[in-house]
């Protein structure tokens, strides 16, 4: 039984009131969301005193909310957080087809001294001429003589790590100084990435750029706690748990607590947030200096409790289980996108058509029981009724 | 069973039936549309079709293009589908074809102005194009298409072009951009640096929505915007917003139903905005005044 029904509602019930109630719907008691809702409000007052802490073996100072500059038109709008005591910028070659980096560049105008500057090489360029052309046309892009910390962008296995020509290509920028550090971004099997890191005789890499959030599980953890402790510099991504409209929570915003709840690991560095408006920079910057208290833990649990019917990993390990060949995962991946954040049934019933009639929730008429079982606790039985009420 | 009860048990049976015989073809060729798009065999001479086409929706595009992924959302991101075509002289060469549908023709041009490049070349491609030494991007209708040359420092332009003109040819939809720009199609605004916004226009949350343009005024350059989708009272109350975080602050009355406000922004400097009933423009990053209110008044007629 999921924890909206312990608490006295069943799951439509949960599902209206999650995404179109307001937050005393969602919260227990109207006293409760009432403190919640004022605490909320105060957090997104003035800009506190930034926070710094050390990028692993780097020794770079960093401020522990970065800024991800990936989402941000307005080079402004970066200055402005500059302005604030925040000092590392994450961008990368490939976004906007390296127009990124040029806004970027444009943000550092005449305070290249204060920022560290963090980018990627494209994901697919390994060879040593590839790495080489890649930093040097970051460089212009850039307009400047040295990238603090350039990334492999997206690695998703151990092998990428050990690539001797890419290596050559980043040593060699490195004694140019073109280059001061070289890391990693993984969001995709993300502990081997960290634990090949950590294995490295050579130490190559300083820093990992890590998918990391308040659903991230345990084996994440603790390849991060074992790569922390290696030297290895930690910073968090996709600290939000992805892509569900959160506006029907109302005040109670859980993207502070999910950016306080990575934060709080010591082992993290910082977290580089996208922020696009000056709304958000004023948000998350306001999570310096605050620690992860109880209201961020209720706050999380409604978050989670709203997504919670939605949230499926689409790992399919639920599918061993199924007699009837039903592909479960993206049978729940159409539901989400008519029920979750995304609210899009023409997007829902396209990828629901997709599948072979026999793969569909049609298929689970025949059984009088469902025998496939969610790693997670989803009622795949219900979900998969659900899908036939509002897909077929 | 009477006649009654078999026509009612018939409906029964049938409806169902052909609902499902209604709405699968629908979806099934929406996806097929995306698919028809790719050219099956080769890409222009010397390119030839590596594997089958991969789709990407919503939840799986960040499988392809990583957390970038996140930039397309708000331009009504629906699916993408991407080829890869390897160069038969230089093996290890490829070329990558991405077409995305987007939400809208202007979503699809907002996407695509995000990526322009300064320096890139203009092809007639799609509704526009811009073509740069590895890469190019372009859209027509509701899909952006985004073509590079990978495995090489020495990318072939024209092999490039002449891919996209092959794409584009199996493209549904004419070369028409969205009429929502025609509003800013005068003299002085520079063509090539018009941008689409969909939320968060300038950095401000309560600027939704709008375009973003460089001009040329008296001599002087300048930033001009444009409010998109805004009633008389979403535009005064984006005005009164506006109004309250400028210092230096001053109303003037711009004609009937129209007010200038002029102020000093903590992020741009000096800005000029108008609002006319639903109409709220402004410019900013400009060092002379003259002729912004005249520009600002046609631009809201």
């Amino acid at each position: 039984m999921g924890s909206a029904e312990k608490k006295g509602m069943n799951r439509r019930t949960f599902i209206k009131a999650g995404m179109v109630g307001t937050a005393t719907a969602l919260i227990a008691t109207p006293a409760l969301a009432d403190t919640l809702e004022k605490m909320a409000e105060s957090e997104r007052t003035a800009f506190p005193k930034p926070v710094y802490r050390t990028l692993g073996r780097t020794g770079l100072k960093i401020s522990v909310v970065s800024f991800g500059a990936m989402l941000t038109p307005e080079p402004e709008v970066i200055r402005a957080a500059i302005e604030q005591g925040v000092n590392y910028i994450d961008t990368a070659r490939k976004y906007m087809g390296g127009k990124n980096e040029e806004i970027v560049g444009k943000a550092v105008e005449g305070m290249r001294d204060k920022v560290f500057i963090a980018s990627k090489t494209l994901p697919e360029s390994k060879t040593k001429a590839e790495i080489i052309r890649d930093v040097e046309t970051s460089l212009k892009a850039l307009g400047t003589g040295h990238i603090d910390v350039i990334q492999l962008h997206n690695v998703t296995d151990r092998g990428r790590i050990f690539i001797a020509e890419t290596r050559e290509a980043l040593a060699l920028l490195k004694k140019q100084g073109k280059v001061r550090f070289c890391g990693v971004t993984t969001h995709k099997n993300e502990a081997e990435v960290l634990n090949a890191l950590v294995d490295d005789p050579d130490r190559f890499f300083a820093t990992c750029l890590v998918k990391y959030n308040f659903k991230s599980d345990k084996e994440i953890s603790a390849a991060i706690d074992r790569a922390a402790l290696a030297g290895i510099g930690i910073i968090a991504m996709k600290t939000q748990a992805g892509g569900y409209d959160t506006t029907a929570l109302g005040k109670i915003s859980p993207h502070q607590a999910a950016l306080k709840w990575a934060l709080q690991n010591p082992r993290v560095t910082a977290a580089i947030p996208g922020m696009k408006d000056m709304t958000q920079l004023r948000e998350d910057i306001a999570v310096m200096g605050m620690s992860f208290n109880y209201a961020d833990v209720r706050r999380l649990d409604r978050y989670a409790e709203a997504i919670a019917p939605f949230y499926c990993n689409f790992c399919g390990s639920c599918e061993a289980g199924c007699t009837k060949g039903v592909e479960i995962s993206t049978v729940n991946r159409a539901l989400m996108y008519a029920e979750g954040g995304y609210r899009d049934i023409s997007l829902a019933r396209a990828t629901y058509a997709e599948l072979p009639r026999q793969a569909t929730a049609v298929a689970c008429v025949d059984c009088e029981s469902c025998a496939a079982r969610c790693v997670n606790g989803i009622d795949i039985a219900a979900k998969m009724e659900r899908a036939r009420a509002v897909l077929s | 069973m009477n006649v009654k009860s078999f026509i009612n048990f018939s409906l029964r049976l049938l409806l169902p039936a052909l609902l499902l015989l209604f709405s699968a073809p629908i979806s099934a060729l929406a996806a097929g549309d995306m698919e028809g798009i790719i050219p099956p065999l080769s890409c222009g001479a010397g390119w030839k079709v590596e594997g089958k086409p991969l789709f990407y929706d919503r939840d799986t595009l960040s499988d392809r293009i990583d957390g970038e992924a996140e930039l397309y959302f708000p331009y009504g991101f629906e699916r993408m589908v991407a080829a890869r075509y390897a160069s038969e002289k230089d093996p290890g060469t490829g070329m990558d074809v991405e077409i995305y549908r987007m939400g809208s023709l202007l979503d699809a041009f907002g996407i695509y102005a995000n990526y322009r490049q300064k320096d890139g070349r203009v092809f007639s491609i799609g509704a526009e194009s811009n073509l740069s030494a590895s890469q190019l991007f372009f859209y027509q209708s509701r899909l952006f298409v985004h073509i590079q040359v990978t495995g090489t420092d020495n990318a072939n332009p024209d092999a490039l072009a002449e891919c996209g003109r092959a794409v584009a040819a199996r493209m549904p939809g004419n070369k028409n951009g969205p009429t929502e720009l025609s509003v800013i199609d005068r003299p002085e605004v520079v063509k090539g640096t018009e941008r689409y916004l969909p939320q968060s226009l300038l950095g401000y949350d309560f600027l939704n929505r709008g375009i973003l343009a460089d001009a040329v005024v008296e001599g002087t350059n300048l930033q001009i915007f444009l409010l998109l989708g805004t009633t008389v009272e979403s535009a005064s109350a984006a005005f009164d917003r506006f109004r309250s975080q400028l210092a230096q602050a001053k109303i003037e009355s711009g004609g009937k139903s129209a007010a200038f406000l002029e102020g000093v922004d903590h992020l741009y400097g000096p800005v000029i905005v108008l609002k006319k009933g639903e109409c709220l423009a402004g410019a900013l990053k400009f060092s002379g005044k003259k002729g912004i209110q005249a520009l600002l008044k046609n631009v809201c007629n």
